[in-house]
């Protein structure tokens, strides 16, 4: 196994750990962002909505989230291939008992 | 001849039993060793109570087991070579003795508050022992390059990256939420992406147990070898594995927790987001990458990606120690314990005698490690105190580096480890 190989895995790696791993993460946020309205601080350093986000905000926030939901049970279902194909014969994804 | 071939029946069977529960003592100390990976952010985070957390975590890995199907019925596939082991009597020493040096490494590392990676202790007792039974040709060195030494170098640093750009954007992007809708999106992220992990801790890990119990049975000629693996061995390796995650290592979830990074809830989600989506995919990718070492990257992530977060490098490097002494040291105690349970049965002619002796060493060390850490006892109470802080008991000794806690284990004294 010389270097070449070696990065020649690593990458694909990364790049799925940083579409996923750190793509959903940031999605996640951004939905947060998408619904948190109008916000300021108070004397006091904290930070408080005072007013709420409006109905298109909310609606591309509540689509973000059900994306990552979605993902999630994908995430899920992948876990799940190889006892899925086990139990009902249906390979999922095409990629189960590898 | 009745009564020879009986004899034969009842040793064989006195050594499987003695092998089936030291692989599921192994499957145990795997559970609470990688509680932490899953779940030491969102209890550093308070997103869920200690208690709760290993509970949910426990259950999460218990439908991970038994949602593993193709368990690999080869042991150390591509890593040893157990081939030419000889009798099956010679496998099962080899195994066990492997097993024994894995469970030790386990058992000491958590004592020290380590994460180490349990799959490289069971790699590294079953190379020690292959190579005192087989010698270095029962090694595929290759194999331990490609499938243990490179992916333990790459893991950390790919999931430090792939933490480290997501907990910048998360910080980024969520920046003017209301505090409130912080805390409560924040909590929900977390202990979603922590089920995720456990779940594919289950997945994976309890599926090597399965592994070792069914070349046992096959060697104690009591399962074909192309039979599937028996419900039993399904269910007590589940068992064994959730009910050691939800022992909860609280040592190692301390140092995960609170030692290593200040974990904030952002943090936790991105890292564990991050840990789940590399763990998920690596293996697709053939790279398969320990829960550990892509935790414990992911936290180190999640500090350098917020500004102003400090990382304790000291307590990383401690890390890094035990990451790098896991191979040689498991290897060495499953060499050494090959060669006691080897030579004693040489010597006395007894079949049995060197196993149990061994096991009854495992026993003794597991017992004395035990105890050692009831003298600073780290669980749900205390699990979160300020780190660095005098521990929970009267001694005051601040949290020590691995040589010194080395040292007060040696030497019994009362300075506190983690």
């Amino acid at each position: 196994m010389n270097i070449v190989d070696i990065i020649g895995k690593i990458i694909p790696v990364l790049l799925a750990g940083l579409f996923f791993g750190a793509g959903l993460p940031a999605l996640y946020a951004l939905g947060m962002r998408m619904l948190a309205g109008t916000t300021e601080y108070t004397a006091d350093g904290r930070l408080v909505e005072i007013e709420g986000p409006s109905a298109l905000a909310k609606a591309v926030g509540y689509i973000i989230f059900a994306i990552i939901f979605v993902v999630i049970i994908i995430g899920i279902l992948w876990i799940a291939k190889d006892f899925i194909l086990h139990i009902t014969g249906f390979n999922l994804f095409g990629l189960a008992g590898k | 001849m009745w009564s020879l071939h009986n004899r034969c029946v009842t040793t064989e069977l006195i050594i499987l039993v003695i092998v089936v529960l030291t692989a599921l003592a192994f499957d145990f100390t795997n559970g609470f060793h990688d509680t932490a990976n899953a779940m030491a952010t969102s209890i550093a985070t308070k997103a869920l109570k200690p208690k709760t957390a290993v509970a949910l975590s426990a259950i999460l890995n218990l439908v991970g087991a038994f949602l593993s199907i193709e368990v690999a019925k080869t042991v150390g596939k591509g890593i040893v070579n157990l081939d030419n082991a000889g009798d099956d009597t010679g496998l099962m020493l080899i195994v066990f003795t492997g097993l024994v040096g894995a469970i030790l490494w386990n058992v000491l590392t958590w004592l020290l508050g380590l994460p180490s990676s349990s799959s490289h202790a069971l790699f590294g007792g079953l190379i020690g022992a292959t190579m005192a039974s087989l010698g270095t040709d029962g090694v595929l060195w290759a194999g331990v390059l490609s499938k243990v030494v490179v992916p333990a170098v790459a893991a950390p640093f790919i999931a430090a990256v792939v933490a480290t750009v997501g907990t910048w954007f998360v910080y980024r992007l969520a920046q003017p939420v209301s505090d409130d809708k912080k805390r409560s999106n924040f909590r929900y992220g977390q202990v979603a992406t922590a089920s995720l992990v456990s779940l594919a801790h289950g997945t994976n890990d309890a599926q090597k147990t399965m592994g070792v119990i069914f070349l046992a049975l096959v060697a104690a000629n009591e399962i074909d070898p192309n039979a599937d693996i028996p419900f039993w061995v399904r269910l007590a390796c589940a068992l064994a594995i959730a009910l050691g995650t939800y022992i909860g290592g609280w040592r190692i979830i301390r140092t995960l927790g609170k030692g290593l990074v200040e974990i904030d809830s952002p943090q936790g989600m991105a890292a564990e987001g991050a840990s789940a989506a590399i763990i998920l995919t690596s293996s697709h990718f053939g790279m398969a990458l320990s829960t550990t070492h892509v935790a414990t990257g992911s936290i180190i992530g999640s500090g350098l990606g917020r500004k102003g977060a400090e990382v304790r490098w000291g307590v990383m490097g401690r890390m890094v120690i035990a990451w790098l002494i896991t191979l040689p040291a498991s290897g060495a105690v499953g060499a050494a314990t090959w060669f006691v349970g080897h030579y004693l049965n040489v010597w006395t002619g007894s079949e049995w005698l060197g196993e149990l002796v061994v096991f009854l060493v495992l026993v003794g060390f597991c017992t004395w490690m035990f105890l050692h850490s009831r003298k600073e006892p780290i669980d749900p109470s205390n699990v979160n105190d300020e780190w660095g802080a005098p521990a929970a008991s009267s001694t005051g000794g601040a949290y020590s580096g691995i040589a010194s806690a080395t040292a007060s284990a040696t030497a019994g004294s009362k300075k506190a480890e983690v």
